[in-house]
């Protein structure tokens, strides 16, 4: 993507660096504008806005591990980067699906949870859209494993929903 | 870090209603119901989003014809709002009409009823519904045969030998989300389930028998209109009615018994052969309803509010409502859709026209529906 033009857009603020502190705890630098878009590290920026020195400032984010945070910075970095030009919503796009393509079904959840925890709403979206269609058109059993959802029906109740449209149980699509 | 397990299972509610909402918005009903019977939490918010997202007029069923799908195992959707289809693919539609939504018990050796081409299913309320019939025809043997899901046997209908089925299988009426089957305990009323009021999507090859009033009733060779009894549950029975079809029917090519406002139409088509390509083209209607009374039938040549949809094999009604608001068809018209197999371009042409019963004139529909190669409309 076109690093070259938009590395100086943001070189005023790539000065000004934040430590988020992850779950597992690491800390992490990022650009403040990137931090800022972390609705928890915003409000924590703001309550501790009397802090002269910004590079002294550590954010804990103690729901969202390093690896995990460490694929969304660059993701938010990029994507802020796109947004600041006047850029077609095609572009955006394709930029989420090349970043959603070849994620494991495991690492959608955590950025799924940590993009909700952070609110980066954005990106929840765009989450929310692939998890959708990986599940589309899957059988029940299918979707109870990928989501990891525990069948609370008794045996009766499964036993009748299973009477009663079988198909569902089947899988429409080859998983 | 983390399992998967737990992430997924962490998800916060609203979270999971929203990715619900993407898998069931565009009316797929299909996917309503896996999410329905995921688990309770799911179930109930399906339910919640389910009235929200309900289009006002069901979807249409369109039998699959495009040039690659000889072999294709799937349906299609039309939602006339959206102007949007969708496919759905089928485990056993190849050379069957049978719906992927209804477990059908195997034939029971030795008897008559093989499954074969010419086998066709239909349901009487969403296969969801314990209490919901399937009534199977097998267009070569004439033989009719009915189960409700989980038999395990079908239970064959005896009719009179010389009562031939012809195109048959026939046609549950499911006006306002009910069916009323006629039961040795007297009419029962059949709710269909909501939400997840999903109808067959197969089926009904017949070219008019419908559910009406209590019983299923099919057009016959031999010019005899019968109906089929369900007063003793395990032996139902067909009976010829006292009153024939009007004459015009043995000269039309298809007669499709339609009910509107309550009575019993014969929507009865005509054909010609086409000029230049060696096909016919419908050319004419003649619409006649059953006075009950007298058990005579008139030609009318109005049917007021009413749009009458016929495909190939099937038809279907609705009611135009006169406000004007969400109406995708016309009032007092015939829908259609024509086959043509032009040999010399070696493919198959489909024409969907409008017949306007008041003004006796033809509408070509626009391209939209034509170069989707419509045939078969049935709605759901």
């Amino acid at each position: 993507m076109a690093s070259s033009s938009s590395s100086s857009s943001c070189s005023s603020s790539s000065e000004k660096k934040i430590t988020l502190k992850s779950s597992d705890g690491e800390a992490l630098n990022v650009e403040k504008n990137v931090a800022l878009e972390f609705e928890p590290a915003k409000g924590f920026l703001e309550d501790n806005s009397e802090e002269a020195d910004d590079e002294a400032i550590v954010v804990p984010l103690p729901n969202v591990s390093a690896a995990v945070l460490s694929e969304l910075i660059p993701y938010v970095k990029q994507r802020l980067e796109l947004s600041a030009k006047p850029v077609q919503k095609k572009l955006i796009k394709a930029f989420d699906d090349q970043f959603t393509r070849h994620l494991s079904d495991d690492k959608l959840g955590e950025l799924m949870l940590a993009a909700n925890y952070l609110g980066v709403n954005y990106l929840l979206d765009v989450l929310c859209d692939v998890t959708a269609d990986r599940i589309k058109n899957k059988s029940v059993e299918y979707v109870r494993e990928f989501l990891g959802i525990q069948n609370d029906f008794t045996p009766e109740e499964e036993a009748e929903l299973r009477a009663q449209c079988p198909w569902a149980f089947e899988g429409v699509d080859q998983d | 870090m983390a399992p998967q397990q737990l992430s997924w299972s962490s998800l916060p509610d609203e979270l999971l209603s929203v990715i619900i909402q993407k898998l069931i918005d565009s009316d797929d009903i299909l996917n309503c119901a896996v999410c329905a019977a995921v688990c309770s939490s799911w179930q109930s918010v399906v339910k919640d989003l389910y009235h929200q997202i309900r289009p006002n007029l069901p979807p249409l069923l369109l039998r699959n014809l495009n040039e690659n799908c000889v072999n294709r195992q799937s349906c299609t959707f039309f939602n006339p709002k959206t102007n949007k289809f969708r496919e759905i693919p089928l485990p056993e539609v190849k050379g069957r009409w049978v719906s992927s939504q209804v477990k059908l018990p195997p034939p029971p050796p030795g008897t008559q009823l093989q499954f074969l081409n010419g086998l066709r299913v239909i349901t009487s309320t969403s296969p969801l519904d314990p209490d919901c019939l399937v009534l199977a025809s097998l267009y070569v043997s004439s033989k009719l045969a009915f189960c409700r899901p989980g038999d395990r046997n079908w239970t064959s209908i005896v009719h009179d030998q010389y009562i031939r089925f012809t195109n048959t299988s026939a046609r549950f009426y499911d006006g306002r989300n009910c069916c009323k089957v006629k039961s040795g305990r007297g009419i029962k009323r059949y709710r269909t389930p909501d939400p997840i009021a999903i109808h067959s999507f197969d089926v009904c090859r017949s070219r008019g028998p419908l559910f009406y009033k209590g019983y299923f009733y099919c057009l016959g060779s031999c010019n005899f209109i019968f109906r089929i009894r369900f007063d003793h549950p395990h032996a139902p029975t067909a009976e010829a009615m006292p009153f024939k079809p009007h004459e015009f029917c043995c000269n039309a090519r298809y007669n499709y018994l339609v009910e509107l406002n309550s009575d019993l139409f014969i929507v009865s088509r005509f054909l010609i052969p086409h000029k230049s390509y060696p096909c016919e083209l419908t050319c004419a209607f003649i619409v006649c309803k059953l006075d009950l009374e007298t058990e005579k039938w008139f030609m009318v040549n109005n049917i007021g509010n009413n749009a009458v949809l016929l495909g190939e094999n099937n038809s279907t009604t609705c009611v135009v409502s006169s406000d004007g608001e969400d109406n995708y068809f016309r009032a007092n018209c015939i829908y259609f859709v024509d086959d043509m197999y032009p040999r010399d371009i070696g493919v198959l042409l489909h024409d969907f026209t409008m017949y306007s019963t008041a003004s006796t004139a033809f509408t070509t529909l626009d391209n939209v529906y034509k170069s989707k190669l419509a045939s078969g409309l049935i709605r759901v």
